[in-house]
C-alpha cells in the first residue's frame, strides 16, 4: 500500500511539470492570438485617441479647452475689485477625410463680466459707461476662431481654404488660452482700437498657402501666405505672410512677418519679428510688432523668459510687455471714443500642471501707463492685477 | 566574501542587460532609407515632416506613456520629457487638428503593424527582433552611432 502511494506521488511529482508546461504553452498561444486581434484592430481603426465615426469622415478629433479666471485689480484711482470675471470653452474638431485632405474647426463660447473703461479715463464722455474701470453686465460671446479645409499634398506646400489665426508672430498664433504662461497674452493681440486692427488682423480669411523644407543639419525653415479680411476695411481684402526658421532639436525659433491691409481710406503694413528660445528647463520668447499706418504707428514689444521645475510640472515666469496704442479706444456697446495710451506690464507668475492637459496659473502684474496720457484730468491710470485662472484641455 | 561577490554580480546582471539592449529603429520594408539622422526622428514622430522621399505617408507607430522603450527613446532620441510630448500634443491638437502618434504596447504588435503597415515607423529593444521578425521589417541606422 505504501509502495502504491510512493509510485503516485512519483507519478504526479514527473507530470505535473509537463502539464505546467502545456498550460504555460496554451496559455502563452492565446496571449499572441489576443495580440494579433488587438493589432488588427489596431490597423482598422488607426488606433488614435479620442476618435468617433460620422458620416463626414472615417475619422474625427474631438478636443478642447475650459478655462475660468478670477481677477483682483486695485489701484491709486481705481476701486478694489475681486471677480471671477471670466468662463471659457472651446470646442476643437478634426475630420480626416484622406492622408491628405482634412477639415480643422475651433469655437470658442465665453461667459464674462468684461473691465469697462479699462484704461480708467474720467473723460471719455459716453454718458452709461462709469468714469473709473469697473467690472461691467454680464457678457455672452460665442465666435467660430478656425474653419478650414487643408489639401496637403507635400510637406513644402500645403493649402488652407476658409479661417484659422493670422501666422503673425508666436502670439497671434498661439492664441489658446490655455497654453499661455500668462492667461490673455501678451498686450499685442488683445488691445482694442477704433477699427479692430491695433497691431495686425488676428485671422486669416480665405486662402492660406503654408509649407516647410528642411536641411536637417541646419535646421528647418517655412513659409505662410495668407489673405485677411480685416475689421479695419472689410470691403478690401489685405493679405501678409511669414518666413521662419528653426535650429535643431527646436532650440531656436526665429520669423519675421508682415501684413498689408486696409485701415480706412489709407493702407497699413504691420511688420513683426519674433524669437523663441528652448533650452530644455530655461526658455524665453521674444517679439517685437509695429503697425506703419498714416501718422500712427502703434507698437509692441515683449519679452517673457521662464524656468520649468520639477520635470515642467512647475513654471516660473516674468513679463516685460510695453505697448504704444496711439490707435486705442474706450467704448460701451457701439460706442467708442479715441483713447490712445501707452503702458507697460511687468511681473511674474506661477503655472502649475499636475497633468500636462491642467494648467494652474497665478499672475502678479503692474499695469503702468507712461508718457502724456498717464494720468487724464488727473485721475491715475495705473493698476495692478492679481489672477488666477485654471485651463484644462481635453 | 563568496556572499558579496554574489551580490555584486546580481547588482550587474541588470545594468549589463540594459547596456547590451539597445534600441533599434524599424520601418515597413517598402521605405528607401538605411539611415536616418536624429532629427528627422523627431520631426517624423512630431509629425512636422509627413511624407517620404516616395511620397507615402509617415505613420509613427509609439510606445505607450511610462513605457522603458519610450522613455529612452525620448530621453535619447528626441531629448523630450514625456510631459514635453503630451503638452506638445494638446497645442497641436488645438492649433492644428492633429494627433498624437498611435500608442502601443507589444514589441510583438509593433513589429507586426510596422511590417504591415505603409510608411510606418517604429522603434523596439534589438533583443526583441529574432530571425523571423528581422525578416519583416527594416531596420535603419541612426547617423553618427
Amino acid at each position: 500500500m505504501r509502495m502504491q502511494r510512493l509510485l503516485f506521488i512519483l507519478c504526479l511529482l514527473i507530470i505535473s511539470p509537463s502539464l505546467h508546461a502545456d498550460r504555460f504553452r496554451d496559455l502563452e498561444k492565446r496571449i499572441k492570438k489576443l495580440e494579433k486581434r488587438q493589432a488588427e484592430l489596431t490597423a482598422k481603426v488607426g488606433g488614435k485617441r479620442g476618435r468617433l465615426r460620422s458620416f463626414i469622415a472615417e475619422d474625427l478629433s474631438l478636443g478642447g479647452f475650459f478655462e475660468s479666471n478670477l481677477k483682483i485689480i486695485t489701484g491709486p484711482d481705481t476701486d478694489t475689485q475681486v471677480s471671477a470675471q471670466s468662463q471659457m470653452v472651446g470646442i476643437n474638431l478634426s475630420a480626416e477625410l484622406t492622408d491628405k485632405v482634412r477639415f480643422v474647426n475651433q469655437d470658442l463660447i465665453s461667459l464674462s463680466f468684461p473691465l469697462q473703461n479699462e484704461h480708467n479715463n474720467p473723460s471719455h464722455g459716453i454718458a452709461s459707461l462709469p468714469t473709473k474701470r469697473t467690472f461691467g453686465a454680464l457678457s455672452f460671446g460665442a465666435t467660430l476662431a478656425q474653419g478650414y479645409v487643408e489639401y496637403a499634398p507635400w510637406d513644402s506646400f500645403k493649402i488652407q481654404g476658409g479661417m484659422g489665426y493670422v501666422p503673425f508672430g508666436i502670439a497671434f498664433q498661439e492664441r489658446e488660452p490655455v497654453l499661455f504662461l500668462r492667461r490673455g497674452g501678451p498686450q499685442m493681440i488683445r488691445s482694442s482700437s477704433v477699427d479692430g486692427v491695433t497691431i495686425a488682423a488676428p485671422f486669416w480669411t480665405g486662402v492660406h498657402f503654408l509649407g516647410r523644407f528642411d536641411s536637417f543639419e541646419k535646421g528647418h525653415w517655412g513659409y505662410d501666405f495668407y489673405t485677411a479680411t480685416p475689421q479695419s476695411d472689410p470691403k478690401m481684402l489685405g493679405g501678409g505672410g511669414r518666413f521662419w526658421w528653426m535650429a535643431p532639436q527646436d532650440i531656436v525659433t526665429l520669423g519675421t512677418s508682415f501684413q498689408i491691409a486696409n485701415r480706412g481710406p489709407d493702407t497699413y503694413q504691420a511688420l513683426g519679428t519674433d524669437l523663441a528660445v528652448d533650452l530644455g528647463r530655461f526658455g524665453a520668447n521674444f517679439e517685437y510688432a509695429r503697425n506703419f499706418s498714416s501718422a500712427k504707428d502703434p507698437w509692441s514689444f515683449y519679452l517673457q523668459p521662464y524656468f520649468e521645475l520639477l520635470e515642467g510640472s512647475i513654471i516660473l515666469h516674468a513679463d516685460v510687455d510695453y505697448l504704444n496704442n496711439t490707435v486705442g479706444v474706450t467704448s460701451l456697446g457701439s460706442l467708442s471714443v479715441a483713447d490712445p495710451y501707452q503702458k507697460w506690464e511687468y511681473g511674474g507668475g506661477v503655472n502649475w500642471l499636475p497633468l500636462a492637459s491642467v494648467r494652474m496659473r497665478l499672475l502678479f502684474l503692474m499695469n503702468d501707463y507712461v508718457g502724456s496720457t498717464a494720468f487724464i484730468a488727473g485721475q491715475n491710470r495705473n493698476y495692478f492685477t492679481t489672477e488666477f485662472s485654471v485651463g484644462l484641455s481635453f | 566574501m563568496k556572499k558579496y561577490f554574489i551580490f555584486f554580480i546580481l547588482f550587474l546582471v541588470p545594468f549589463s542587460l540594459l547596456s547590451t539592449d539597445k534600441l533599434v529603429i524599424i520601418v515597413h520594408p517598402e521605405i528607401p532609407i538605411t539611415k536616418i539622422t536624429r532629427t528627422e526622428l523627431q520631426e517624423y514622430f512630431m509629425k512636422r515632416k509627413k511624407f517620404w522621399s516616395n511620397g507615402l505617408t509617415v505613420r509613427p507607430v509609439d510606445w505607450g506613456e511610462g513605457q522603458l522603450p519610450r522613455e529612452i527613446f525620448l530621453k535619447t532620441v528626441l531629448k523630450k520629457t514625456s510631459r514635453d510630448m503630451a503638452k506638445f500634443w494638446i497645442g497641436q491638437k488645438l492649433y492644428t487638428g492633429d494627433y498624437a502618434p498611435i500608442q502601443l504596447t507589444s514589441d510583438e504588435v509593433i513589429i507586426d503593424l510596422v511590417s504591415n503597415m505603409e510608411g510606418s515607423i517604429s522603434y523596439v529593444f534589438a533583443s526583441s527582433l529574432n530571425t523571423e521578425r528581422l525578416s519583416q521589417v527594416k531596420v535603419v541606422d541612426i547617423d553618427g552611432e
